[in-house]
C-alpha cells in the first residue's frame, strides 16, 4: 500500500522523530511505501506533496497535538493514534489498515 | 538663590532607608537647607531627615527635585549631585534587585513528591537548604501604652528623652564599629540614622513640651505616627521599615523606663534554624552567623533587614509561614529557601535528598572558586588576561569577586558628569590613587574623558551637532578645551606612583592625534616635575582603536603608542555605518560581520609585528561564544563587565590557539555574519554536535534511585558545566514535559527533554544508573539509561534540534542502543554519540 503519515508531539524535540522512524522502518518491513512528514520544533520537514497525498491509500496521523494543514487529508482514510503508540507498537497501527 | 537639580529616582525599591540614610548623612554635613520634592506626588521632605525622606516615599522612576539653599549651598550642591548621580544608583545591592525573581510559590522538590506528606509551605526568601534544630524566638512589638508614666515637668521629661537618646545613639555607634562587611555596615548605618533623625527628635520634643506628654508617651506616639506613614507607602519595602523604627522606639523606651522590653538577647549554642514572627535588625545583627543556619520569619515580608542580612550571609530564609503548629523548640527542621518548603522532623528520604544537594553544592562552589582564581588563558597555556570594565570606583569590590585580573577600561565620563563644575585635580587624584592602590600591581587602564555632543556635561556648553557620532567627541574636544585634558592628565600622572596605571586616549583617528596626545602627556609631566610634584616615569600611553582609520594604521601609530585597546562597540558601528540602537537597523547590525573581524585581525597582527601590547574592551570581548575568535586574534587582554568574567575564562580555557587561529582565518573569509555564527557553533565541540555534549555531562555510575532523582542529577550536571544558573527552574521545565506523558521510550531508555529559558546552550546530558528505576515507560520496563535533551527557548537552534532528532531516530535502532550500552567510560560515550550524531552524507 501507499501510505502517507504525519508525526507530532508536545515539544517537537524527540517523540515526533522516534515515531517517524518507527513508522518508516516497520512500513518498509511490511512492504508498504511510506512517507512520513514530521511537524516538530524545526517546523514541517519531509513535507508531503499534494501528488503524494493524492496517490496514497491511507493516512497515518501519529500525533499528540493538533497538526497543521490537516485539511489536506479530507475525505481520505485516516488512522489517528498517539505518537507513543507508533513508538511502542508500530505494527499494531499497520494492522488496522487490514481490518 | 537656591540651587536646583532634577533627577529620576534610580532605585528599584524607591528611596528606602539605606540609601536615604546615606543621603541624609551627606545633606546634614553642610550649613544649608536641603529639601527633596517629588514632582508627581508633590511630597516634600527635609533631606537631612531619613524618616522624612523615607516617609515621603520617592518611588522608582519618580522625578525628584533637589533644592539647596544657604551659606554652603554651592558646596552642598556639588557633593549631593555627585552622590545622586554616581553613588545612589549603585546603593541598592544586587540582592535587593533579585527579590522579584526569588518570590515564587512554594513547591516541594520533585525528588520528594510522594515521599513527604506533611510539609509546610512559606514564601521562598533566601536560596539554599539546610537541616538543623529549631530555635524559637518571640516577636517584640512596641506597646500600645507605655505603662504608668505620669508626666512630670516638661523640662524633666525632655531631659529623660535626651539621655535615653544619647545612650541609644552611643550603643548604635558601638554596633556600627562591630559590623562585618558592607551590607551589615550599611544596614547598621541606616539604623543609626533613624536613631539620629532630626524630624523624629523634633516631633518627640514637641509632644513633650507642647503636648504635655511624658517622654515615654511621646516616644510611642511619635514612632506610631511615622510608622503609620510608612505603612501607607505604596512600596512594601518601605512598609517593612516599620520594624526598624519600632526597634529604635523600643530601645528609647527601655532607656526611659528602665524595663527590659525586648527580652533577653538571643544566643545560639549550636547550629540552629531560628523561627520567629519577625526579627529586629539589632537582634539579627547580634546573632552569631556561624551558628545561624536558617531563618523562618512567619510574619516578615521579603524585604525586612533581617531577611536582607540573612541573604547577604548566604543563609536560607523562608517567610510568610501560616501553619506554625509543627515549629517546636528543638525539633529538627528541613528548610528549603529556594522552594519555600519546611519539613519538621524530616524522614530519611529528605535527609538523603539533602545530602545529595550538599554534594552538588560543594562541587558548584569549587567550580566557581576555581574559575575566579584561575588566570585567563587558552587550553594550550597561552595567557590571555581577563580584566573588567568599570565606570565608577565603587565597582572595585565586585570585580575582585569575579576574578578580574585588572581593569582594562576605566571610563571616566561618569566621574565628570557627577560634578556641577569640572572636578578639581585633587578630587580626581584621590579617586585614581585609591583605585591604583587597591589594585596593587594589577593594571589600571584609565581612558581620558570621552564626551561629545550627544553626552553633554552639566558644566560644559557644547554646540548641538547634526551628527554627534561623527563630530566633536573624545580627543577632538581636547584641542578646544585644553584644560579638561591638562587637569586630568596631571591627576593621572600624580596617581601613577600609587600603582600600575596606563593612560589611554579615546577617538584617535590617526598619527596626528596620537602624537599630539603624547605631547600633552609629556607637557603635563614636565610641568609637574617643574613644580616639584612627586611623579614617576611617564606611564604607558596608548589609544583606543574605535575609528577604522586608526585600526588600519596600527603600525604608524606605534611610533607614538605603547599599547592599543580595540573598542569593539564603536569600531563595529563605524565600520558598518550603523547605530547599534537604531530602531530599524539594530537587527541588521552584527558584531560578527566578517569585515569587522578582518579589521580586528589586521590591527592585532600589526600590533604584534610592532611588538605592541593589544587588548579589547568592548562587548564583543565578554561573550563566551567569541572565545575562539579572541584567542585566534592573539590579544594580550580582554576586558568586560565583571559578571561575564568567569564564563569567559572557562570558554577560553577550552580553546586551542592553533585551531582558534584557523577558525579566525575562515571567519574573516566568510560571506556574512550568519556563516561566522555557524562556524563558531561548529567549532565549539570540534564537530557538528556543536558543544551539546561533554564528558562533564555524563555520569556512568549514577546512584539516583528514582526518576525524580535522576532528573535532578541531570539538571545538576548542566549547572556544574556552566550551562544553567537556576537548577530548580530547569528541573521544573523538564517536569512540565515529563508530566504530559512519560519519556521512558522502552528498552530501558528514557529521554527527558525540554525547551527552557533556563538552559544557556543546547545540551545533552546522560546517566547510566547503577539501579534501574521505574520511569512509567511505554513498555513498563525499568530504565537504566537516561538522556536529557535541553534546548534554550530563544533562537532557532535548528542545528541542535537536528542532532536531537537524529538521536531520537537512532534510539529506535537496536545497534545504536547496543553501542551506547557497550561504551564503558564517559569519554567513550561522548565519542560514540558524536560519531553517531554527526549528519551522515545523505
Amino acid at each position: 500500500m501507499k501510505i502517507v503519515a504525519v508525526t507530532a508531539c508536545p515539544t517537537g524535540i524527540a517523540h515526533t522523530y522516534m515515531a517517524a522512524e518507527q513508522l518508516e522502518k516497520t512500513g518498509r518491513e511490511l512492504g508498504h511505501t511510506v512517507k512520513v512528514e514530521t511537524q516538530g520544533a524545526m517546523g514541517i520537514e519531509n513535507e508531503l506533496s499534494p501528488a503524494e497525498i493524492a496517490a496514497a491509500d491511507a493516512v497515518i496521523l501519529a500525533i499528540d497535538i493538533e497538526i497543521e494543514q490537516r485539511e489536506r487529508f479530507e475525505g481520505m482514510r485516516i488512522i489517528e493514534v498517539p505518537a507513543q503508540l507508533a513508538i511502542r507498537d508500530p505494527k499494531s497501527i499497520y494492522a488496522k489498515l487490514d481490518s | 538663590m537656591p540651587l536646583e537639580y532634577r533627577f529620576s529616582c534610580p532605585l528599584h525599591n524607591g528611596l528606602h532607608a539605606r540609601p536615604a540614610s546615606l543621603l541624609a548623612e551627606l545633606a546634614s554635613r553642610f550649613d544649608a537647607s536641603v529639601s527633596l520634592c517629588s514632582e508627581s506626588s508633590g511630597e516634600r521632605a527635609d533631606a537631612s531627615s531619613v524618616l522624612d525622606l523615607v516617609a515621603a516615599g520617592f518611588g522608582h522612576g519618580e522625578t525628584c527635585l533637589l533644592r539647596v539653599e544657604g551659606r554652603q549651598e554651592a558646596l552642598a550642591y556639588a557633593a549631593l549631585v555627585e552622590f545622586i548621580s554616581s553613588v545612589l544608583p549603585g546603593s541598592d545591592s544586587p540582592l535587593d534587585r533579585q527579590l522579584t525573581e526569588v518570590n515564587r510559590a512554594a513547591s516541594l522538590p520533585h525528588a520528594l513528591r510522594g515521599l513527604v506528606d506533611n510539609w509546610i509551605s512559606g514564601i521562598p526568601a533566601g536560596p539554599g537548604q539546610v537541616l538543623a534544630p529549631i530555635r524559637l524566638a518571640g516577636g517584640v512589638h512596641l506597646p500600645e501604652h507605655p505603662g504608668n508614666q505620669h508626666p512630670q515637668s516638661p523640662a524633666l521629661e525632655l531631659e529623660r528623652f535626651r539621655q535615653a537618646r544619647e545612650s541609644v545613639l552611643q550603643r548604635q555607634e558601638e554596633h556600627l564599629a562591630l559590623c562585618i562587611g558592607k551590607m551589615e555596615s550599611q544596614i547598621q548605618q541606616a539604623m543609626l540614622s533613624l536613631a539620629r533623625d532630626s524630624s523624629l527628635q523634633q516631633t518627640i520634643a514637641g509632644l513633650i513640651s507642647d503636648g504635655g506628654q511624658s517622654a515615654a508617651e511621646a516616644v510611642v506616639s511619635a514612632i506610631r505616627r511615622y510608622s503609620r506613614r510608612l505603612a501607607e507607602s505604596d512600596s512594601t519595602y518601605l512598609q517593612e521599615r516599620r520594624g526598624d523604627l519600632e526597634d529604635i522606639g523600643l530601645q528609647l523606651l527601655e532607656e526611659i523606663t528602665g524595663e527590659e522590653l525586648r527580652g533577653r538577647p538571643l544566643e545560639l549554642a549550636e547550629d540552629s534554624i531560628v523561627c520567629a514572627p519577625s526579627l529586629s535588625t539589632s537582634t539579627m545583627l547580634a546573632l552569631d552567623k556561624s551558628l545561624l543556619k536558617g531563618l523562618v520569619l512567619t510574619e516578615s515580608g521579603l524585604n525586612s533587614h533581617a531577611v536582607i542580612l540573612a541573604r547577604s550571609h548566604g543563609i536560607p530564609v523562608v517567610v510568610g509561614v501560616t501553619d506554625q503548629s509543627q515549629l517546636q523548640e528543638g525539633t529538627p527542621l528541613y528548610l528549603n529557601g529556594s522552594r519555600g518548603v519546611l519539613v519538621s522532623d524530616p524522614s530519611p528520604a529528605v535527609q538523603r535528598f539533602l545530602a545529595r544537594e550538599e554534594q552538588r553544592m560543594q562541587l558548584l562552589t569549587g567550580r566557581t572558586r576555581a574559575l575566579a582564581t584561575k588566570h585567563g588563558g587558552t587550553a594550550d597555556g597561552l595567557p590571555l588576561e581577563v580584566a573588567a570594565n568599570i565606570a565608577s570606583p565603587d565597582e572595585i569590590d565586585m570585580i575582585a569577586e569575579y576574578g578580574a585580573e585588572g581593569i582594562g577600561l576605566f571610563r571616566t565620563e561618569m566621574l565628570f558628569s557627577a560634578y556641577p563644575q569640572m572636578p578639581s585635580e585633587e578630587q580626581q587624584l584621590a579617586i585614581y590613587s585609591q583605585l591604583a592602590t587597591t589594585l596593587g600591581s594589577q593594571r589600571l587602564i584609565i581612558r581620558t574623558l570621552d564626551i561629545g555632543g550627544d553626552k553633554p556635561l552639566p558644566w560644559l556648553e557644547l554646540p548641538r551637532e547634526d551628527n554627534p557620532f561623527l563630530g566633536m567627541r573624545g580627543i577632538r574636544l581636547y584641542r578646544e578645551h585644553p584644560e579638561l585634558l591638562r587637569i586630568q592628565l596631571r591627576a593621572i600622572l600624580r596617581a601613577a606612583v600609587s600603582g600600575n596605571i596606563w593612560l589611554m586616549a579615546p577617538m584617535v583617528t590617526g598619527v596626528d592625534d596620537a602624537r599630539w596626545f603624547r605631547e600633552q602627556v609629556e607637557a603635563a609631566h614636565a610641568e609637574l616635575l617643574r613644580q616639584g610634584q612627586p611623579v614617576g616615569e611617564i606611564p604607558w600611553v596608548g589609544c583606543m582603536l574605535e575609528v577604522p582609520s586608526a585600526a588600519l594604521q596600527v603600525a604608524a601609530l606605534s611610533a607614538h603608542c605603547d599599547f592599543f585597546s580595540i573598542g569593539s562597540n564603536d569600531l563595529g558601528q563605524y565600520t558598518q555605518a550603523m547605530d547599534r540602537g537604531h530602531s530599524q537597523l539594530s537587527a541588521q547590525y552584527n558584531e560578527l560581520h566578517p569585515g569587522l573581524l578582518r579589521l580586528f585581525k589586521l590591527a592585532c597582527d600589526d600590533a604584534r609585528a610592532q611588538g605592541r601590547w593589544i587588548g579589547m574592551c568592548g562587548e564583543f570581548a565578554g561573550k563566551p561564544l567569541h572565545a575562539p575568535l579572541l584567542a585566534g586574534l592573539g590579544l594580550d587582554e580582554v576586558s568586560m563587565s565583571a559578571p561575564a568574567i568567569p564564563e569567559l575564562k572557562q570558554a577560553l580555557a577550552t580553546c586551542d590557539t592553533e585551531q582558534a587561529r584557523q577558525l579566525l582565518d575562515c571567519c574573516v573569509e566568510a560571506a556574512d555574519a550568519d556563516v561566522v555564527l555557524q562556524q563558531l557553533a561548529a567549532f565549539r565541540s570540534g564537530s557538528n554536535s556543536a558543544g551539546l555534549l561533554s564528558g562533564q555531562l555524563v555520569n556512568i555510575g549514577s546512584d539516583s534511585l528514582s526518576r525524580a532523582e535522576a532528573i535532578r542529577e541531570l539538571c545538576g550536571l548542566c549547572q556544574l558545566d556552566g550551562r544553567c544558573q537556576d537548577i530548580d527552574a530547569l528541573e521544573d521545565s523538564v517536569w512540565n514535559r515529563e508530566e504530559t506523558y512519560s519519556t521512558g521510550l522502552g528498552h530501558g531508555i528514557a529521554i527527558p527533554h525540554c525547551r527552557s529559558t533556563h538552559i544557556n546552550s543546547a545540551s545533552l546530558a546522560m546517566l547510566r544508573l547503577n539501579t534501574p528505576v521505574d520511569w512509567k515507560a511505554l513498555d513498563g520496563q525499568p530504565v537504566d539509561t537516561v538522556l536529557l535533551l535541553a534546548m534554550p527557548d530563544t533562537g532557532d537552534g535548528k542545528q541542535h534540534l537536528r542532532v536531537f532528532a537524529r538521536l531520537a531516530r537512532r534510539l529506535m535502532n537496536d545497534d545504536f542502543r547496543g553501542g551506547l550500552r557497550a561504551a564503558r567510560t564517559a569519554d567513550n560515550i561522548v565519542e560514540f554519540l558524536e560519531r553517531e550524531l554527526v549528519p551522515s552524507e545523505e
